[in-house]
């Protein structure tokens, strides 16, 4: 038997042209770690049957499909996570200067992702973004997706059995799903009855894939997996750091961009994490085991910070509740040769509100003011949050 | 011995990649590889048949 470490696995991803589409995935991305799971929701069959025991048999539940990808934020990687999330706008730049990627709250795109485990590929398609956090361990940003997906395709069988020379396609067994081949790419390489083969055809009726002319003997029932491919990676920017991010606190989204854009005028925080969530519709509907489609619902987004305590104004402004704006810049390595332009993440929340202000006292410790805001829609700038994304990555590739 | 037949494959991806193991492949060059290569940012442009020897066999 072989086995497997998770050094060698990898993450890839692509954004597809629509919901439904799978692609193959070109872009590897370095992963933290993951917790992906396909979840039918099985249950002991409980309807009585004469047993005096609790159940001969299980039956699927509503199919769900979801967890979290962990990686460290690098410019080129947070753009794919903030694509899943938001809608990505007009990208300006070049590979000179760097592009500059502006993202609103709108949907974002759908994603096809792989993760590999050995020889294996694990294939999500439909992928979106739930939930992004944003937070900082040991100086480096750290990213956290929770993602919902509509399909995966891992492994299947075969429902018809393959009986030796010129063998041209597969029927996959149903008994996972009436579509078991969804997620499947023409051009995939999958292992059927221990023979590699690449996809010529996935049929409409999302069970039978095409190849060309193969001996393959195999018996109903044997198992048909995705290859995972070689692993590839361009350049691997380095993650955004604490220690080159500022924070602007200030009345006016205005003024906190002006505190943020210089260290003697921001704000020095401890602790720093940003939250935005989608809050997905992922309800089953008739004609799916799972959900139909993952749509937005009302976007909200949280703030924590952490800063030493000076005096009580962080406590009145919290029980006043009165409006402040935050701007976040993190700038990382330089683009252009003269270090004039920079990859550089900017999130502005408009109005935030803190829920909570806490000043607790600790025995040989200062004091801090740990707040957690709400962020809220700004009437005035008639927006929430607005965040704009600088990297070496074209707008083509989102 | 191992036998593994080897095809060429051109990096379509439009930047310099590197794979872990074997080395970094500029945009648009072509690598000679197994056959049964897989990864969606090359082309298969060739095939080129060659016995690529395992290293017992090379000490013989």
């Amino acid at each position: 038997m072989t086995n497997y470490i998770a050094d060698k696995s990898y993450l890839c991803v692509k954004p597809q042209v629509d919901a439904i589409t799978p692609i193959i995935p070109t872009k590897f991305i370095p992963l933290v770690s993951e917790s992906i799971r396909v979840n039918p929701n099985f249950a002991a069959d409980r309807r009585m049957k004469g047993l005096s025991w609790k159940s001969d048999e299980i039956l699927k539940g509503s199919r769900v499909i979801e967890g979290d990808l962990v990686l460290l934020a690098d410019p080129d990687a947070l753009g794919h996570l903030f694509n899943m999330v938001y809608e990505k706008g007009s990208t300006t730049g070049d590979a000179a200067n760097g592009y500059t990627h502006p993202f609103t709250v709108g949907e974002g795109k759908s994603y096809s992702i792989e993760i590999s485990r050995g020889i294996y590929a694990h294939r999500i398609w439909g992928v979106r973004g739930e939930n992004l956090k944003l937070d900082f361990v040991d100086n480096k940003m750290q990213a956290t997706i929770s993602i919902k997906a509509l399909g995966q395709f891992y492994s299947a069988s075969i429902a018809v059995a393959l009986t030796g020379a010129g063998m041209t396609s597969v029927v996959l067994s149903t008994d996972y799903d009436l579509r078991p081949a969804d997620g499947l790419v023409i051009g995939d390489t999958i292992i059927v009855g221990g023979v590699e083969v690449v996809l010529t055809s996935v049929n409409a009726d999302g069970k039978t894939i095409g190849f060309a002319s193969t001996a393959i003997t195999a018996a109903v029932g044997d198992p048909v997996y995705l290859k995972a491919q070689t692993a590839s990676y361009g350049t691997i920017p380095e993650p955004f750091y604490f220690g080159n991010t500022l924070v602007g606190v200030a009345a006016t989204s205005a003024l906190a961009d002006t505190a943020a854009a210089a260290r003697s005028t921001s704000t020095p925080i401890y602790t720093l994490s940003a939250e935005f969530k989608n809050n997905l519709l992922s309800a089953p509907a008739t004609g799916y085991t799972g959900p139909a489609v993952l749509a937005n619902q009302v976007r909200e987004a949280m703030l924590s910070l952490k800063q030493l305590f000076t005096n009580p104004t962080l406590f009145q402004k919290w029980i006043e509740f009165v409006k402040q704006s935050v701007t976040i810049i993190a700038t990382g390595r330089f683009i252009k040769t003269d270090l004039t332009t920079s990859e550089l993440l900017t999130i502005k929340f408009h109005k935030v509100k803190s829920l909570t202000t806490e000043e607790p006292l600790q025995v040989g410790e200062y004091i801090y003011d740990t707040q957690n805001f709400e962020a809220l829609y700004d009437s005035v700038d008639a927006k929430a949050i607005e965040i704009s994304l600088v990297n070496r990555t074209a707008g083509t590739s989102y | 011995m191992t036998k593994q037949t080897t095809a060429k494959f051109k990096n379509i991806s439009g930047e310099k990649l590197s794979i872990p193991d074997f080395g970094e492949v500029e945009a648009g060059e072509i690598i000679e590889m197994p056959e049964n290569f897989n990864n969606a940012n090359f082309k298969k442009v060739g095939k080129e048949k060659v016995e690529l020897k395992n290293s017992n066999e090379e000490e013989k």
